[in-house]
C-alpha cells in the first residue's frame, strides 16, 4: 500500500513536470537561450525606430518607395531590450531588427574618419532616398549624439530612437546642427 | 596675386639653370615633398602589414579596392608615379566593378560618386574607365547618369565630382546624352552661398565644400565664357563667369582660414579640410606660400599641414582630442588624414614642377608647349599700367596659338584679359567648355616622376608556385591574389606556355565566387529562417541544422564571413534543448503510463485477493 502511494506521488511528480514544461539545460545553456530574456535584474534599455519626416515629404521620396513608409511612420514601436555588456547603439540596432526581420544596411567602420559604423539604410529606406540631405539619425535620451553609432556605448536605461531625416536633421525634435563630415 | 608671378619669375629664373626640364620649384623645396610623400607611403605600408619593399597595392589592402577606403592612395601613388603593382591594382578594382554591375544598382542605387572615385582611380593606375567589362563608368557615372538617379541625388558632392570625372580626360559627351557638361556646371554655380562659398547642407559656407567645388571648375577658371543662372541661396537670375564665381569662393576661404593657417570643419581645426584648400589653390595654378590671401601671419597653410605628420610618417586627423570622435586620437596617424595629404601634397608637386593638374589625367604637353606657356606666363606677369595695347595684342596672339583645350594652363591669363579689356582691346575667345569634348576613351597617364616601371611581362617558375601556394582546401581568403595573377598570366608574352596554369586559376576563380555565394547565402537563411529565435521549435530542427551543416562545410576563414555566428549557435542550442526536452517528455510519459498500469493492476490484484 505504501509502495502503491510512492508510485502515484512520482506519477503526479511526472505529469507535473510535464504539465509545467520544465527543461532540463546547463548553466551555459540557459544562459545563451536565455540572454535576451528580460528578467527582474536585467540592465535594460529601449529602441524605437521612425520615419515620420517622410511623411510630410513625400513629394521628395524616390518614386517606388511609398509602399515602405509606414503610414503612421513607425517602424519599431518603442520596445524594451536586455542591455548586453559593453552594447553599441549599433549593437541594439542590429540585435533588435534581425529580431524583428527588419532589414538594415550599413558601411563598416573603416570606410569614414569616425571609424563608426554608418547606418545607410533601415526598412527599405536608404540616405538619399528623400532628397540629398535625408538619411539616417539617432538620438539617445532625447538628444543627438555627434559621435558614429558604433561608438555609442549604451548604458542602463537608455532610450535610443532611430529617425529617418530628409532635411539633414533639421525636421526632427531637439536638432541642433552639429560637424557631418560628408565625402565619397 | 602679384606676388605669385613674382615668385614664379624668379623661382623660373632660379631653377632654369639647375634644371633641364620645365620647372616650377627650388631642389630643396622638391625634394623634401617627394621625402614627405615617400614617408606617407612608408607609413601606409607599416599600416596595412606590408613590408616596405612589397609593393602597397597588394594584399590586404588590394581587398579594399573599389572603396572609400581602398581609392585614394592609389590616386595618390599614381599621380605622383610611385613604382607599385597598378595592374594587379587595377586587376582587382576591374573585378569588384564587374561583379557590382550584375546587381540592379550596380555600383550604387543612389551615389554617383561611387563611379567617379572608381573612375578616377582606374585612370590614376593607368587604366581606362570607358572600358571595364562591357561598361562604359564615364556615361553611366557622368552624363547618363541622370537615366537612372540624378547625379545630384546624393546633394553637392554628386554634381562636384561627376564634373571632375568627366573633365578628367576631357570626356566628350555624345549628343544623345542624358545632360551636357554646361548643364552639369550649371547645377554646381546655382548652389554658390550668398557667402560665396558652398556647402553640404545649403546654409553657410564649408571649407570642404568650397575647396572641392573650386576643384571642379578649376578647368574653367580662365575662360571667358559666362554663365546666366539663378542661385539658388538668393533667387536671383545672374551672369558670371566662372573665374568671378571661383574669385568669390577664393574670399571666402581666405576669410576662413584661422589664424594658424589652417581650416576647421564645424570649429575644429583639422589637417584635412587644409588637405582640400591646397588642392584646390593648387589646381587654380596658385602657390598657397605666394598668395597673401593665404598667410595668416607668419603662419602659412603649408605649414600648418605639415604640423599633423607624426614621427612615423603619418599624418593626423585633428591636434586636440574630442569625445565625439574618440577612435581619431591626436597622437596616432590616421588613415583617411593621411591619403588627403598625401594627394594635396602630390597635386603641389605637380604645380611646382610645371605637370598637368592632379585631376588632369591626359598625358603631358610636350615640353616645348610647356616653356611657351612658361615665358607667357611670365610676360603676363610683367603687364603695368604702361604696357601698350601693341604690345598686350601680341601677348593675346601667343596665346590664341595654344590649343583652347590647354589654355586653362595659362594660370594667369586673367591679368592680361582684363588689361587688354581697359585698352578696349576687343576679345572674342572661344568657351573652354565646348573644346573639352575630345576623348570618348583611353588610358590615364601616369606620370614619369619617377623611374618609368616595367612590369615583367613574363610568366617565370616563381609566379607558377604562387598558384601552388594558394592549394586546398579553397578559401575566399586568396581571392584577391587569383584575379590580380589571372590579370598578370593574361597580359604574359608567353601566356600560352602557361594555359593549364590559367585554366587551374579561372577554376579558382569560380569556386571562389561560389563559396562566397554560399556565405551570402547562410547569411540570408539565418535572417530569414532563425528570426525571432524564442518562436523556434523542434520543428525548425531540419531546417537550423542544415544551416549549421553548410557552416560546417566553410574553412574557418571563410566562417569569419558568416554574420552573427553566435546567433547560429543560440539557436541550434535552443533547437537541441527543445529536441531534448521533447524526448525526456515523451520518456517520461512511457514511464508514467507505465507506473499507472502497474499501480491500476497492483490494486485490482488487491481487490481480487479482497474477494
Amino acid at each position: 500500500m505504501k509502495k502503491d502511494l510512492l508510485v502515484v506521488a512520482f506519477i503526479l511528480f511526472i505529469v507535473g513536470w510535464l504539465v509545467t514544461g520544465t527543461k532540463i539545460q546547463s548553466v551555459e545553456e540557459y544562459y545563451l537561450t536565455h540572454i535576451d530574456e528580460i528578467t527582474e535584474d536585467s540592465e535594460t534599455v529601449t529602441l524605437e525606430i521612425r520615419s515620420d519626416t517622410v511623411l510630410d515629404a513625400m513629394d521628395k521620396l524616390k518614386p517606388g518607395l511609398e509602399k515602405y513608409v509606414e503610414p503612421d511612420g513607425e517602424i519599431l514601436k518603442k520596445t524594451e531590450y536586455v542591455l548586453r555588456s559593453g552594447d553599441t547603439a549599433f549593437d541594439l540596432l542590429d540585435r533588435a531588427t534581425r529580431h524583428h526581420r527588419i532589414p538594415v544596411e550599413y558601411q563598416g567602420a573603416d570606410y569614414n574618419i569616425y571609424n563608426s559604423i554608418y547606418v545607410q539604410g533601415i526598412n527599405y529606406l536608404y540616405e538619399f532616398n528623400c532628397g540629398p540631405l535625408s538619411g539616417w539619425m539617432y538620438k539617445v535620451n532625447g538628444e543627438f549624439p555627434s559621435r558614429g553609432v558604433s561608438q555609442y556605448e549604451l548604458q542602463d536605461g537608455d532610450e535610443v530612437e532611430f529617425h529617418y531625416t530628409c532635411d539633414v536633421g533639421r525636421d526632427l525634435v531637439g536638432y541642433i546642427r552639429q560637424s557631418k563630415k560628408v565625402g565619397n | 596675386m602679384r606676388n605669385i608671378y613674382a615668385w614664379l619669375v624668379t623661382v623660373v629664373i632660379m631653377t632654369a639653370v639647375l634644371l633641364p626640364s620645365v620647372a616650377f620649384a627650388t631642389p630643396e623645396s622638391e625634394e623634401s615633398l617627394l621625402h614627405t610623400i615617400e614617408q606617407i607611403i612608408a607609413w601606409k605600408k607599416q599600416d596595412e602589414n606590408i613590408a616596405e619593399s612589397d609593393p602597397l597595392l597588394s594584399k590586404p589592402f588590394l581587398a579594399h579596392a573599389g572603396n572609400t577606403n581602398g581609392d585614394w592612395y592609389p590616386i595618390g601613388l599614381g599621380r605622383i608615379g610611385y613604382p607599385d603593382d597598378y595592374q594587379a591594382y587595377l586587376a582587382v578594382i576591374k573585378n569588384n566593378v564587374i561583379e557590382r554591375y550584375k546587381t540592379k544598382d550596380q555600383l550604387s542605387d543612389m551615389k554617383a560618386t561611387e563611379w567617379h572615385r572608381i573612375s578616377l582611380a582606374i585612370l590614376a593606375a593607368g587604366g581606362d574607365p570607358t572600358a571595364v567589362g562591357d561598361s562604359n563608368l564615364i556615361a553611366d557615372g557622368t552624363y547618363n547618369r541622370g537615366l537612372k538617379t540624378s547625379l545630384g541625388a546624393q546633394g553637392i558632392n554628386g554634381w562636384i565630382w561627376g564634373l571632375i570625372t568627366l573633365d578628367s580626360m576631357r570626356y566628350k559627351v555624345p549628343d544623345d546624352a542624358d545632360m551636357t557638361r554646361i548643364e552639369v556646371i550649371k547645377e554646381i554655380i546655382s548652389l554658390q552661398l550668398e557667402d560665396g562659398g558652398f556647402s553640404f547642407y545649403q546654409d553657410e559656407a564649408e571649407t570642404d565644400m568650397t575647396a572641392m567645388t573650386i576643384q571642379a571648375l578649376a578647368p574653367y577658371y580662365q575662360s571667358m565664357e559666362e554663365f546666366t543662372y539663378t542661385q539658388k541661396d538668393t533667387g536671383e537670375n545672374v551672369t558670371k563667369t566662372i573665374h568671378t564665381i571661383v574669385d568669390e569662393a577664393l574670399e571666402k576661404l581666405s576669410d576662413m582660414q584661422t589664424s594658424t593657417g589652417g581650416f576647421s570643419t564645424q570649429d575644429d581645426d583639422n589637417v584635412e579640410s587644409a588637405a582640400q584648400v591646397l588642392v584646390a589653390l593648387t589646381l587654380l595654378g596658385i602657390h598657397p606660400d605666394e598668395d597673401e590671401r593665404f598667410k595668416k601671419g607668419d603662419n602659412s597653410l603649408l605649414d600648418f599641414i605639415m604640423d599633423y605628420q607624426m614621427e612615423d610618417g603619418g599624418f593626423v586627423h585633428a591636434k586636440t582630442y574630442n569625445a565625439d570622435n574618440p577612435s581619431s586620437l591626436p597622437d596616432e596617424s590616421n588613415s583617411m588624414a593621411t591619403e588627403q595629404v598625401l594627394y594635396a601634397l602630390v597635386s603641389l608637386y605637380r604645380l611646382e614642377n610645371g605637370y598637368r593638374t592632379m585631376y588632369d589625367f591626359r598625358p603631358e604637353n610636350p615640353q616645348e608647349m610647356k616653356q611657351q606657356m612658361l615665358k607667357l606666363m611670365e610676360d603676363i606677369d610683367d603687364i603695368h599700367e604702361h604696357t601698350d595695347a601693341k604690345q598686350l595684342q601680341q601677348l593675346l596672339d601667343t596665346y590664341e596659338n595654344f590649343p583652347i583645350e590647354e589654355r586653362s594652363y595659362v594660370y594667369n591669363f586673367h591679368k592680361l584679359a582684363e588689361a587688354a579689356t581697359k585698352q578696349s582691346i576687343q576679345l572674342d575667345l572661344p568657351a573652354f567648355s565646348e573644346a573639352y569634348e575630345i576623348n570618348t576613351k583611353g588610358n590615364g597617364a601616369i606620370a614619369p616622376i619617377y623611374q618609368e616601371q616595367t612590369a615583367p611581362r613574363n610568366i617565370t617558375e616563381q609566379d607558377v608556385e604562387k598558384i601552388d601556394a594558394i592549394s586546398t582546401p579553397l578559401t575566399t581568403e586568396h581571392y584577391i591574389d587569383v584575379i590580380s595573377m589571372i590579370d598578370q598570366f593574361e597580359q604574359a608574352d608567353n601566356k600560352s606556355d602557361f594555359e593549364k596554369e590559367l585554366a587551374q586559376l579561372y577554376e579558382y576563380k569560380e569556386e571562389m565566387e561560389k563559396m562566397e555565394a554560399e556565405i551570402q547565402s547562410i547569411n540570408d537563411m539565418v535572417l530569414d529562417q532563425l528570426y525571432p529565435f524564442n518562436e523556434l521549435t523542434s520543428k525548425d530542427r531540419d531546417n537550423v541544422d542544415a544551416i549549421l551543416e553548410r557552416f560546417n562545410a566553410l574553412s574557418p576563414y571563410d566562417q569569419g564571413k558568416v554574420l552573427n555566428y553566435e546567433d547560429l549557435k543560440k539557436s541550434k542550442t535552443q533547437i537541441d534543448n527543445a529536441v531534448r526536452a521533447k524526448r525526456i517528455s515523451w520518456a517520461l510519459g512511457i514511464v508514467a503510463v507505465g507506473l499507472i498500469i502497474v499501480v491500476m493492476s497492483r490494486i485490482q490484484k488487491r481487490r481480487r485477493q479482497r474477494d
